[in-house]
């Protein structure tokens, strides 16, 4: 299998000439043939995908038949807490915060800051709403809320 | 036992004292194929198995790639079983061509049928290259194999240069590779070429097309074109096998196979394909393949370098051809059909649909054509097929009839 035949000649080939009348048969004949396979190619896939829709088409029609009689769906009841009351001053407070926050953020961080940071838990105390900015955590009417709920005005 | 003598027997051992200067340029070659792939990403999928394949057959007195000799009793290198297990015989091109059936989406080809023809179109460097060639002195089976690189389809060439010339295998193998990878570079100047406001036209997107056409498509393919031409069944057997694994879905079995053929064979085969066509460009293997044509080393390396110079005019011509009668449809659909994807029909996939799609947006940002141009890329991988089965069918009968018999066969 692995036998590494000597050879003392350069391969057998036909005539220079005879080669070349062939090449120029074989380029014709590659083009004609190319050609003429992918015309019909794309002539029967056209054809196909005529077919198919066409039987599709009929298919549905034949599935669709009479209107069916619509059957009532019946859906549960959503019931809806009512959203905590929050006060206009509440939401400015936060939206203000929020606003320094992002502002804050954005801004390019050369030259390095050298203000200390501004505790954002300090910022956003009102009444009933805390927002920790800082940590990412929202908090509305929470758990966290109550506990320091009686350190506020 | 004498120091001085076993030092020195030790380094007239090594691989340094063995190196030639063509081993140097092959190792040289290799590395700057490894470095191409990691530092530039050029087909590093391709190109690193390749670089690395061609390092390792040419280590002096390594003998990986070493075809072997009975007479003396010396095996042959772990490279060279390979090569011929799996590559002389064309088993990893068809298997790979299970995997692309399995990899392409065919909708687009299905949608505008059309786009067949700029396929076929994309091919006209695959004839002038080989008439070319062959006039400058190449044979017809050698010819015929260059031309293929143009239709930049990797496992075509090598199944090719594996039926009509295997001693030209590596250099074919690794010029079409390496010109697929430069698609983007060879392109775009051909294609800024045609008038701006053609390439600013934009297309409809192709309609959707329901899955029993994508079932139908590989099973009408395989029937009318392996009818048509039958030496081209091998190759258009294995796409649509792979195709129809992806577009059955019936069943999970089917879809475990199609999953395979696209991810895990195609890995395994990838792996030993490249390492192997690396290879061949070796000193051991240009020793063999001087042996198998009975040409001189020296006329075989010529004609290696010859080859990449032809491959890329193959590349150029047939981006030339794409563009051409896509800009014919542009006046025969009275500027519905934007040229540029012509360009596409060489089957880089999906690499020429994506220049296609930054050419355009480079005229207008807004326009979208890479599916529609993606209908002629993937027609071009089934145009190469067809061509590949004609060239094979055509030289075999050619020399069988003129000589009696297949000469590199016989040899």
């Amino acid at each position: 299998m692995f036998e590494v035949p000597l050879a003392t000649q350069t391969i057998l080939q036909p005539p220079r000439d005879v080669q070349l009348s062939a090449g120029m048969v074989l380029a014709a004949l590659a083009i004609i043939v190319s050609f003429l396979v992918l015309g019909i190619l794309t002539i029967s896939i056209k054809l196909m995908s005529m077919g198919v829709l066409k039987y599709l088409s009929r298919r549905e029609k034949k599935v669709k038949g009479p209107p069916t009689p619509v059957t009532e769906i019946k859906v549960p009841e959503v019931r809806v807490e009512a959203a905590p009351e929050v006060t206009p001053e509440e939401v400015a407070a936060a939206v203000t915060a929020v606003h320094r926050f992002i502002a804050e953020r954005l801004r390019p961080a050369v030259p390095a800051p050298t203000a200390r940071p501004v505790n954002y838990w300090v910022m956003t105390w009102r009444r009933d709403i805390c927002i920790n900015l800082n940590e990412y955590i929202y908090v509305l009417r929470s758990r966290k809320f109550q506990k320091y709920k009686r350190h506020l005005i | 036992m004498d120091p001085v003598g076993a030092i020195d027997s030790f380094l007239l051992k090594t691989g340094f004292a063995g190196m030639t200067p063509l081993h140097a340029i092959f190792i040289g070659i290799g590395l700057l194929l490894i470095y191409l792939a990691v530092a530039k990403k050029i087909e590093p999928l391709l190109l690193i198995g390749m670089g690395t394949g061609m390092v390792l057959a040419n280590i002096p007195f390594a003998h990986l790639a070493y075809p072997g000799d009975p007479e003396a009793g010396i095996p042959p290198g772990p490279l060279f079983i390979i090569y011929e297990l799996f590559v002389g015989n064309a088993l990893i091109p068809l298997l790979i061509f299970l995997g692309l059936g399995a990899l392409t989406d065919f909708r687009p080809l299905i949608a505008q049928p059309y786009t067949f023809l700029l396929g076929a179109a994309a091919q006209l460097g695959v004839f002038m290259t080989m008439l070319g060639a062959l006039y400058m002195g190449f044979n017809l089976n050698e010819a015929a194999t260059i031309g293929i690189i143009g239709g930049a389809v990797g496992p075509a060439t090598i199944y090719t240069a594996t039926q009509l010339a295997p001693y030209i295998l590596g250099p074919v193998a690794l010029a079409a590779y390496m010109y697929m990878a430069l698609v983007p570079i060879i392109q775009p100047p051909i294609i800024r070429l045609l008038p701006k406001k053609h390439r600013a036209t934009k297309m409809r997107p192709p309609r959707q097309v329901h899955q029993l056409e994508a079932l139908l498509f590989p099973i009408v393919l395989l029937v009318i074109t392996s009818l048509l031409v039958p030496k081209a069944a091998p190759i258009i057997g294995m796409i649509a096998l792979g195709n129809l694994f992806r577009e059955s879905g019936i069943t999970e079995v089917v879809e475990r196979l199609s999953k395979t053929a696209a991810n895990e064979l195609m890995n395994i085969l990838t792996i030993l394909l490249t390492v192997t066509v690396g290879s061949t460009m070796s000193v051991d293997m240009v020793t063999y393949y001087s042996r198998i044509s009975g040409m001189p080393p020296t006329e075989l390396l010529y004609k290696f370098a010859l080859i990449f110079i032809w491959g890329l005019l193959a590349f150029i011509i047939s981006t030339i051809g794409g563009v051409a009668l896509g800009e014919i449809m542009y006046f025969i659909t009275k500027g519905k059909v934007n040229p540029i994807i012509g360009a596409a029909g060489v089957p880089a996939v999906p690499m020429s649909a994506r220049v296609c799609q930054k050419e355009a947006q480079r005229v207008d940002p807004t326009n979208y054509i890479i599916m529609n141009a993606m209908g002629p890329n993937v027609a071009g991988v089934i145009s190469t097929a067809v061509v590949t089965g004609v060239y094979i069918e055509y030289v075999l009968t050619f020399y069988q009839k003129q000589l009696g018999m297949i000469p590199w066969r016989s040899r």
